[in-house]
């Protein structure tokens, strides 16, 4: 295990690059300039990287600062080659799409995250690289969805596609450890289908395939060239590129195969009924794009591995080229119908028409509700509520209606650090009963933290689930990760401070330091990789793979999505809602 | 009927006069926009126009909810920059406020809403307040907000959630019903109208707790055979409003959508919007939307979330409190005591109650259009005379802003050339179809009825037809979207899309030079004429001689170019290219309702060269010499381009010397054009300018391919020899009007009818783009989505927005248009007393307007009054030899020049 300094190192780092997020650089020309150039260089630079790496002059494993594994062959090589052409020519275009624009700095730099992440993801070697990078990728499209944070539905959007996302990167990391463990697999043959399946889950989730659909149209909130290179190639790919990683694996389980092959029959079916019935370009093309997925998993759970790469790839050209082009769709349909004479007739050239005309509205119509998956999505979410509302009456000494802050979560604070400092450094004996329940116990606190906006009962509840949640690692582990959870806790208290000081109880912070700060803390308590969280998550899921607890392993990874949504919400409560329908910045 | 009895229906006679009158009135101020394609720039607080252009704007605050005017904090800005000098602010208030007025120094607030904490000061504001309140008048508004159920619920997270789902479900019907062919599989019974498709809409929505209601709801309103005031009044006993506020409730629904809203209503309106004859009745979308609104009650009170509430009206806040605290620390920083505070106010309490915030507003805004109209008199008014020599090509263009420096370019090239301005469409009212074209279209003012059809037609013995092409496009538009075909596609030329990518977004020109070559082989030009005779038509009505002859006399006698003709006449009509631009339309004439003027434009002048059309022309008093042939043209404002139609007409000489001349001012005129733009350096040469003009046009990655009518500010009507000297830096819209051929005043009627409009309908829909971005203009283009081809929303779902959006209003200065008019007072006042249109536009001042009478006096028109306006010589009004020697280097609005040595 690599020392602590390390992730302080790049959390720090981390830290500084997130600053830029909420508040523009400075707007002038020369920024703009600098910008450009150094994207020019950037792309540059990746193209002949990748060329590089893909005709095998750079090649086997390397170590990045004592601590990024990576790794090079000639295949990874050329998806970053084609994945650089891409990124080169958006960014050339964006420069001019949007000069002048207030979030000009804003999106390069959630692209350059982005394309960190896709550098870490293509190339990593270690569980914790690639998940570095799908997590980088995610958090990065979440930010440019909610690029216009001035109207509600970006907002909102946005924090309905973290949903997705964050059970994805349970399931991917859940996964992954597994995967690690070698030593249960041998003992437990039935997990193996499971593991792959959950690989293939997370897959899925990444690149809006069935049933997983959904957020993709609702992801076309951002500028036109972040819609394009996230959502109609990139993206999306790297679900399907973290099939690929695994296929020859997935390949010698029948089960993982054929849930592959059913995703993506299921996927072209879904996908090509609905981008039938879309009437605006963008999510008619976000729907023609998770289609094209749906072959290229057909082909990937054949065994043509090339081909559907060669087949994505070729896609991603073609769907990029359509989403920067949608604007123009009005003047293209204008002059195509003029230059034909005659309004074309759609309807009635196919094959619905060999339907009789009742199962033929009735399927339209159906169609036009999205086969009714989203209203399903959405019932989850009023359960999620429904079931929030309820769990919040066990913990109601926490809960707190009014705005001064509660004592309960300073006294948390105090028993804590007194826990971490004059404990021994041995493991605690645990019993198992004792894990059996601890588990339901943090899903019912996380499933109360979401609707939670009350920032002192926010801050209870997170206390008890942390708490919780170290009774776990005292059961596997010795001082090591005692002591990280206890400068957590202890972050939570500056966290808390921070809070309070907008209403001038402690200290006073400008907005524009508050909501990085406030963005950072919530990467930072996420499992976002190289923070510490996600150390502790590593250290959790091992602990249920060493007791051999699928079932509680489930119930926790399912408390931590809640609790990721619900610290998400909090937090685009706090930082993005309040700013909705001021007045933006360039006005 | 059960479920009518559910909800409390008794049914009654009602009064339909009622409800006829709150529709009525709710309709008259929704806001219109057609569909994007047939953009036409109108005012957008078309309705508010009988009412003074300031009243208007506060009431339109708080009946939309929106910003009207600019904030103070903007005018503070503007008068640091010297936008606004102390010499305008002084006239303004002097022209609103008595001579003694003591509170000048409230000119110094921005905004800011920090007081100085002072216990006698509030002891004494607060009794003051009240005091000033009790005096002034108190009337009913006629427009405010009212609040209604979605305020009163027990949980805010909820209740919104439940309007937004209910919104998208209304948007997402409305987009699928309008789609005039995004979507490969098109909804069904379209022609049995809105009312049926919506129906079936409703038939397969999920079966939940929720959309019960929307059922229920739908099965009530309609249950009254389509009598919309039936309906109207179960709606309104069902939900208890009040009979005062119904009305206004009532807007407040149907603007909730108010983009698709203000569709229905244009497509109702204006035919010539709706060639597919889409089935959209506007009540039939009524009771759509309060379906949902009625839904929605429903829901809340079934499941008990509504606390128990009256409908009340909003109260908009009048800042007289901040205004007098502002006052009170303003003379107590000066260093007066508090008594003496006290003593000024009581005694001068008459003037504090006249000082209210609209009127704090007035001043700044009419300080800020003084500044800009005194700037222009004063320079207009020692404009020097400069001998003219004999003209040989005379050029009329459109009287548009952006064609001023194209018109001062000619006349630089060379002192030869005469220019004129006439409206774009060169008084043709026509539909219009061209070779590549499936539908007729208008290209006349919006307000003029196209009764003429013309269309394009191939000479004998030509052959063109772009059908395959267009089969072509269709199967890659729709077939890529396809399961099949689409991967098919995207194997195949996928990887070629990414190459062509590139190229494009490095060498935007010479990808389009590609693509025009290609199509050039596939297609070698052909020759064409126009069809607009009417003889031989059986359906279509064409024009007859005599109807051509009197629009070319109208041209003649109203420009003057009678006196002397010369043997070339260019007549040049405008257009835009631009590319991934939904907004494209915008950006054309305004005279041709949002098309290309170049049919009008060689239409005209096919009809002045015809024998018999000249033969009528002469009977009517104006003779056309033999030698002078018309010529057609066309101008592109975003690439530059000057086109020279039917140059078969010309010799090869005349051809040379008009083309050499169009070259000159293609360059130097997008010169002048690309110093806005902070991209193009300002250092590059005529050459360069106009590549990068091209450049702009072609290239799909430019939100801003021109600026449009970015910073219009004035409309000149008159002769061109008093503006010909001006530097304008293509603010004004320019009108040739020939006094001495109108002895009546005719012809002036004529032309300010349909001028004053159209010229006050695009400055006023730039001035409410740019003051309020979200709810009257259209957001930012990046995020733009085009929907149903009909119009764009943002992002996912959302309304269809209307207005320009910010990329195209960026620079504009938010005055409205001021115009100067060469004419007698009496002319114009029988202007004013024979068209409503213009009287009311002009008394209430949503346009300012000057007259200038032969003697040389300004009179400003307004509030049914005149106003003599003092001329100042100033020394200090820049001078230039050529527009070079003004602009370059300069990036920022110009101050306006004269011609000559100082």
């Amino acid at each position: 295990m690599t020392s602590l300094h390390n992730y302080l190192l790049i959390s720090s780092l981390a830290f500084l690059s997130w600053q830029g997020l909420t508040y523009p650089l400075n707007k002038d020309l020369t920024s703009e300039k600098v910008t450009k150039a150094f994207f020019q260089i950037l792309g540059l630079s990746s193209l002949v990287f990748g060329a590089f790496v893909g005709l095998s002059i750079y090649n086997g494993e390397t170590l990045l600062f004592g601590l990024v594994k990576l790794i090079f062959t000639p295949m990874k090589g050329w998806i970053f080659f084609t994945s650089s052409i891409l990124y080169a020519i958006v960014a050339h275009f964006s420069c001019n799409y949007l000069h002048k624009d207030s979030g000009f700095s804003k999106f390069f730099l959630n692209y350059n995250v982005f394309w960190l992440g896709i550098f870490f993801f293509i190339f990593g070697n270690d569980i914790l690289v690639t998940f570095a990078g799908w997590e980088l990728i995610g958090v990065s499209s979440i930010f440019l969805i909610g690029y216009y944070t001035y109207r509600p539905a970006p907002v909102f959007n946005s924090l309905y596609i973290t949903n997705f996302y964050k059970l994805g990167d349970i399931i991917l990391i859940t996964s992954l450890l597994l995967f690690e463990h070698n030593d249960i697999l041998v003992n437990h043959h039935s997990y193996i289908p499971f593991l792959y399946i959950g690989l293939i889950t997370a897959g899925l989730i990444k690149s809006g395939s069935f049933p997983f659909t959904p957020w993709l149209p609702k992801a076309m909130e951002g500028p036109t060239t972040s819609s394009a290179i996230f959502y109609g190639a990139l993206s999306v790919n790297t679900g399907v590129l973290l099939i690929t990683f695994y296929l020859d694996e997935i390949l010698k389980v029948s089960a993982a195969q054929t849930y592959l092959l059913v995703a993506g029959i299921l996927t072209i079916l879904y996908s090509s009924f609905q981008s039938r019935v879309q009437n605006n370009a963008k999510a008619l093309l976000a729907y023609s794009s998770s289609m094209q997925i749906g072959f290229v998993l057909i082909e990937l759970a054949l065994g043509f591995k090339y081909f559907a790469l060669f087949h994505l790839y070729a896609n991603s050209f073609y769907k990029v080229y359509q989403f920067i082009k949608s604007p123009s769709m009005l003047h293209s349909f204008h002059e195509m119908v003029g230059e034909n004479q005659s309004p074309f007739k759609i309807n009635g050239v196919h094959f619905q028409k060999l339907l009789p005309k009742k199962l033929r509205q009735y399927l339209y119509f159906l169609d036009l509700h999205h086969f009714h998956l989203n209203s399903f999505y959405e019932s989850l979410g009023t359960m999620s509520y429904k079931l929030s509302h309820f769990a919040e009456k066990i913990f109601f000494p926490f809960i707190n209606r009014e705005k001064r802050p509660s004592l309960w979560s300073m006294m948390w604070v105090v028993y804590y650090i007194g826990l971490t400092y004059f404990i021994n450094n041995e493991a605690i004996e645990v019993h198992k009963e004792y894990f059996d329940i601890i588990p339901f116990f943090i899903m019912l606190v996380s499933l109360s933290m979401i609707h939670q906006k009350n920032t002192s009962s926010f801050i209870a509840l997170m206390m008890i689930y942390k708490i919780l949640e170290s009774f776990i690692l005292h059961g596997v582990h010795s001082h090591e990760p005692l002591k990280i959870v206890g400068n957590l806790v202890l972050l939570t208290f500056v966290f808390f401070m921070i809070i309070q000081g907008r209403k001038g109880r402690f200290m006073k912070l400008k907005k524009s330091t508050l909501g990085p700060l406030l963005i950072f803390m919530m990467l930072y308590f996420t499992n976002f990789p190289f923070l510490m969280q996600s150390l502790v998550n590593d250290h959790i899921i091992e602990a249920f793979l060493q007791q051999d607890m699928l079932m509680d392993l489930g119930f926790y990874c399912l408390a931590n999505t809640f609790f990721n949504i619900g610290l998400y919400q909090f937090i685009f409560n706090k930082v993005y809602l309040q700013e909705i329908e001021k007045e933006p910045a360039h006005a | 009927m059960r479920l009518v009895e559910e909800v409390g229906f008794k049914k009654s006679p009602i009064d339909e006069n009622y409800y006829r009158e709150a529709l009525t009135w709710a309709e008259k101020y929704l806001l219109r926009q057609g569909p994007l394609e047939y953009f036409v720039h109108h005012n957008t607080l078309h309705s508010f126009e009988t009412k003074p252009f300031l009243d208007a704007l506060f009431e339109a605050k708080d009946l939309y909810q929106a910003k009207t005017h600019m904030s103070l904090n903007w005018y503070a800005q503007q008068f640091k920059e010297k936008r606004i000098t102390q010499k305008d602010l002084q006239y303004a208030i002097s022209k609103n406020f008595d001579k003694d007025f003591e509170f000048s120094n409230i000119f110094n607030w921005n905004g800011n809403l920090d007081r100085l904490s002072n216990v006698d000061k509030e002891q004494f504001l607060k009794s003051f307040e009240k005091d000033i309140r009790k005096d002034s008048q108190k009337h009913e508004k006629e427009f405010y907000q009212v609040e209604t159920y979605w305020g009163h619920s027990k949980s805010k997270f909820r209740s919104s959630k439940i309007k937004r789902n209910l919104e998208n479900l209304r948007l997402k019907f409305l987009s699928a019903f309008f789609d005039k062919g995004t979507s490969y599989w098109e909804m069904e019974d379209k022609e049995l109208g809105l009312n049926h498709c919506f129906a079936l809409f409703l038939g397969q929505l999920p079966k939940t707790s929720f959309t019960k209601f929307i059922l229920k709801s739908y099965e009530v309103l309609r249950a009254q055979e389509g009598n919309i005031f039936h309906s109207l009044e179960i709606f309104k006993d069902t939900l208890e409003v009040p009979e005062e506020h119904f009305k206004t409730y009532l807007f407040q629904i149907f603007n909730q959508t108010k983009g698709w809203t203000g569709l229905v209503l244009s497509l109702n309106e204006n035919e010539n919007f709706n060639p597919t004859k889409i089935n959209a009745d506007k009540n039939e979308y009524f009771l759509l939307c309060l379906t949902f609104e009625l839904a929605g009650y429903l829901y809340l009170k079934k499941n008990n979330e509504l606390n128990d509430f009256l409908y009340t009206a909003s109260v908009s806040n009048d800042h007289l409190s901040d205004i007098l605290s502002f006052l009170y620390d303003d003379f107590f920083k000066i260093g007066k005591r508090n008594e003496d505070i006290q003593i000024l106010f009581r005694r001068k309490k008459a003037q504090l109650q006249q000082l209210t915030y609209k009127k704090i507003i007035k001043v700044w805004q009419e300080a800020y259009e003084a500044h800009l109209y005194f700037q222009l008199i004063n320079t207009h008014s020692q404009t020097p005379k400069i001998d003219k020599v004999k003209p040989i090509i005379q050029v009329i263009t459109c009287i548009d802003d952006r064609e001023e420096s194209t018109r001062r370019h000619f006349e630089e090239y060379s002192s030869e050339i005469e220019t004129y301005g006439y409206a774009g469409h060169f008084g043709l009212n026509i539909k219009y179809r061209s070779l590549r074209d499936a539908h007729f279209r208008a290209l006349c003012p919006v307000n003029a009825n196209p009764d003429k059809y013309v269309y394009e037609e191939l000479l004998p013995g030509e052959k063109v037809d772009f059908k395959v092409l267009a089969k072509i496009k269709h199967f890659l538009f729709h077939n890529s979207n396809l399961p099949f075909l689409g991967s098919f596609l995207s194997l195949l030329i996928g990887p070629f899309t990414g190459m062509l990518f590139l190229f494009e977004s490095i060498n935007p020109k010479g990808v389009h030079r590609l693509r025009k070559r290609l199509k050039k082989n596939m297609y070698p030009p052909v020759r064409t004429r126009l069809n607009y005779l009417n003889e031989g038509r059986k359906e279509l009505k064409g024009f007859s001689n005599e109807e051509l002859a009197t629009a070319g006399f109208n041209l003649i006698s109203v420009t003057g170019i009678n006196k002397n003709f010369t043997q070339i006449v260019y007549l040049c009509g405008h257009g835009s290219k631009s590319m991934n631009n939904p907004h494209e339309a915008a950006y054309n004439c305004g005279a041709c309702a949002g098309g290309k003027g170049a049919p009008n434009a060689r239409l005209m002048a096919t009809a002045l060269n015809d024998p018999e059309v000249r033969l009528l022309i002469g009977e009517k008093g104006i003779s056309i010499p033999k030698e002078t042939i018309f010529v057609g043209g066309y101008h592109c404002t975003s690439t530059g381009k000057l086109l020279i139609f039917d140059q078969e007409t010309l010799s090869n000489e005349q051809t040379r010397r008009l083309r050499n001349a169009c070259d000159y001012v293609e360059k130097h005129e997008s010169k002048e054009r690309m110093r806005k733009f902070e991209n193009v350096p300002l250092t590059v040469s005529v050459e360069e300018a106009f590549l990068a003009a091209q450049n702009r046009s072609y290239d799909f990655s430019q939100p801003r391919p021109e600026y449009g009518h970015n910073t219009n500010a004035f409309c000149l009507v008159g002769k061109r020899a008093t503006s010909e000297n001006l530097f304008l830096d293509r603010r004004a819209f320019l009108v040739s009007y020939d006094e001495e051929n109108d002895k009546q005043g005719d012809n002036l009627l004529s032309l300010l009818s349909a001028v004053i409009p159209v010229c006050a309908g695009i400055s006023l829909e730039y001035y409410f783009s740019f003051v309020d971005q979200q709810k009257f203009g259209a957001g930012v283009k990046q995020a733009h989505n085009v929907t149903s081809l009909m119009g764009v929303m943002n992002g996912y779902q959302s309304d269809l927005q209307m207005g320009l959006p910010w990329q195209m209003v960026e620079i504009h200065e938010p005055a409205r248009i001021t115009f100067l008019i060469e004419a007698e007072p009496e002319k114009f006042e029988r202007v004013m007393a024979m068209n409503q249109e213009v009287k009311n536009l002009v008394d209430n001042e949503w346009v300012l307007l000057i007259l200038k009478t032969a003697k040389g006096d300004y009179l400003l028109y307004g509030k049914g009054e005149v106003r003599p306006l003092s001329i100042e010589q100033i020394s200090k009004i820049p001078r230039f030899a050529k527009s070079e020697d003004i602009y370059t280097g300069k990036r920022k609005i110009l101050d306006l020049a004269i011609k000559g040595e100082r």
